[in-house]
């Protein structure tokens, strides 16, 4: 009776991080690499699971000392975990995928200021046991993930006439080249935004 | 219901007398986490070094055998700023104090161990960021017979054309770099004319709408075959060009060799 309730509860955990609380489109944190990096969609995809892995693997750590780190330094401390795990993943894109590596360039090492990591650190993986910290940071992860992915679709599509590289209209067709600009970025987030507020 | 009363517990604690205990504790807690994180890191370093640099040297390869195809081997080699031509092997530190500086080249062998040519590498200001490129340099002709553009920021869909337009790639099939009488520099200087506008083989056509980009490329093509052919042809034999490379040329123009 009680692991029932425990596994709806983990489970309510991991839907309330992942859509209510939405780090990109209703905590509106993280907006730097989403703009950045969301300009393709293997991009997206590359940064979301890198920035799923940071997190997860963060908050695991974090739960699991959270007794034994003095409130005074657990910013510092939580920093060094983030930064760690960041560093780690660096390597790991690059044994997998020069290419991804290449084009993901100066924003796998910005993982650490992203504030979507650090916020769940502080307010749910230092005050929470090991697992229900793993099923939050995994909705945060996929949270982001479907945002930034969502994103990708839209500036790739418009903006290059390719998914994933494979071009979808003829040769004719002339691309909306701002889309994957900086400015049309910040139009699909809005519009985005606008969407999530609305549905 | 666990969560809430962590939460509840956290926020209900006395609090901390400031005396010294926190500190110890502090530094203790901050010490213990870095060498954790320090000896994940270490490890994830030393697991995955085998793997990326057999991606580093699949990548190089590959760009190499691109642009200059039949290539199964490669000798690296650079040109120091003396002139002098380096071999670079396993023993030559790549980074450091002692790591040489010059212009890297690669020679690509055929699988009858003949070379097919001189890759080399060259970069300067595009009109974003440097621009990083590698061409293919056949010392017999005195051609470029191709061109890459390895790393650019330029502007997406206006100059990143420089990187796959198939038409400014032609320009770099046969571009004529032989050098002039004293051999100290080129016959013609590359330069960029505008697009419709190619009399000769040393000119690059730009790209409509990536003018500066082309340009920048046919800039960093001139300065690099300006400072760098001369010394390759004054010293082609420690390439492995030379008598081998007459001999390949006549048999090229009997219908045999390659």
């Amino acid at each position: 009776m009680a692991a029932a309730k425990k596994e709806v509860q983990n489970f309510d955990i991991f839907i309330k991080s992942l859509w209510k609380e939405n780090p990109v489109f209703a905590q509106l944190l993280g907006l730097c690499p989403t703009l950045a990096v969301s300009n393709s969609v293997s991009n997206a995809i590359a940064m979301g699971l890198a920035t799923s892995f940071v997190v997860i693997m963060s908050s695991f750590l974090v739960s699991s000392l959270r007794k034994t780190i003095p409130k005074e330094v657990r910013i510092a401390a939580f920093i060094l975990i983030i930064a760690t795990y960041v560093t780690i993943a660096e390597y790991l894109i690059q044994a997998v995928s020069l290419e991804v590596h290449k084009s993901l360039g100066a924003f796998i090492a910005l993982i650490v200021v992203n504030c979507q990591i650090l916020g769940r650190q502080e307010a749910f993986a230092s005050r929470n046991p090991v697992w229900p910290s793993i099923v939050d940071a995994a909705g945060t992860g996929s949270g982001f993930l479907i945002a930034i992915v969502s994103m990708g679709v839209i500036r790739e599509v418009l903006g290059a006439g390719t998914f994933m590289g494979v071009p979808l209209f003829g040769p004719n067709y002339e691309p909306w080249v701002i889309m994957i600009l900086p400015g049309g970025g910040f139009f699909v987030l809005g519009f985005l935004l606008l969407v999530y507020v609305t549905i | 219901m666990n969560a809430v009363a962590e939460v509840e517990n956290t926020a209900a604690e006395p609090a901390v007398p400031a005396v010294k205990p926190p500190t110890v504790k502090m530094v203790l807690s901050l010490t213990l986490i870095a060498t954790v994180s320090g000896i994940l890191i270490v490890l994830t370093h030393f697991l995955t070094k085998p793997v990326i640099d057999e991606n580093k040297r699949v990548a190089l390869q590959n760009s190499i055998t691109a642009i200059l195809p039949g290539t199964v081997k490669i000798e690296e080699r650079m040109v120091l700023a003396d002139g002098k031509i380096l071999q670079i092997d396993q023993s030559v530190p790549a980074k450091g104090k002692d790591a040489p500086v010059g212009v890297r080249t690669y020679t690509g062998l055929d699988k009858d161990n003949r070379p097919l040519g001189i890759v080399v590498e060259a970069s300067g200001t595009g009109f974003q960021d440097i621009i990083a490129v590698i061409y293919a340099y056949d010392p017999g002709r005195q051609l470029i017979t191709g061109m890459t553009v390895m790393s650019s920021k330029e502007t997406p869909g206006l100059g990143d054309k420089i990187e796959s337009d198939q038409q400014f790639h032609a320009n770099f099939k046969s571009l004529d770099v032989r050098l002039n009488a004293a051999a100290d520099g080129l016959e013609h200087a590359i330069i960029a004319v505008k697009n419709g506008q190619k009399t000769n083989d040393w000119q690059v056509e730009g790209i409509t709408g990536a003018t500066i980009s082309s340009k920048a490329v046919a800039g960093i093509m001139n300065a690099s075959t300006t400072s760098v052919l001369p010394q390759i042809q004054k010293q082609i034999s420690a390439f492995g060009f030379g008598q081998a490379s007459a001999a390949r040329d006549s048999a090229t123009s009997t219908g045999g060799g390659q």
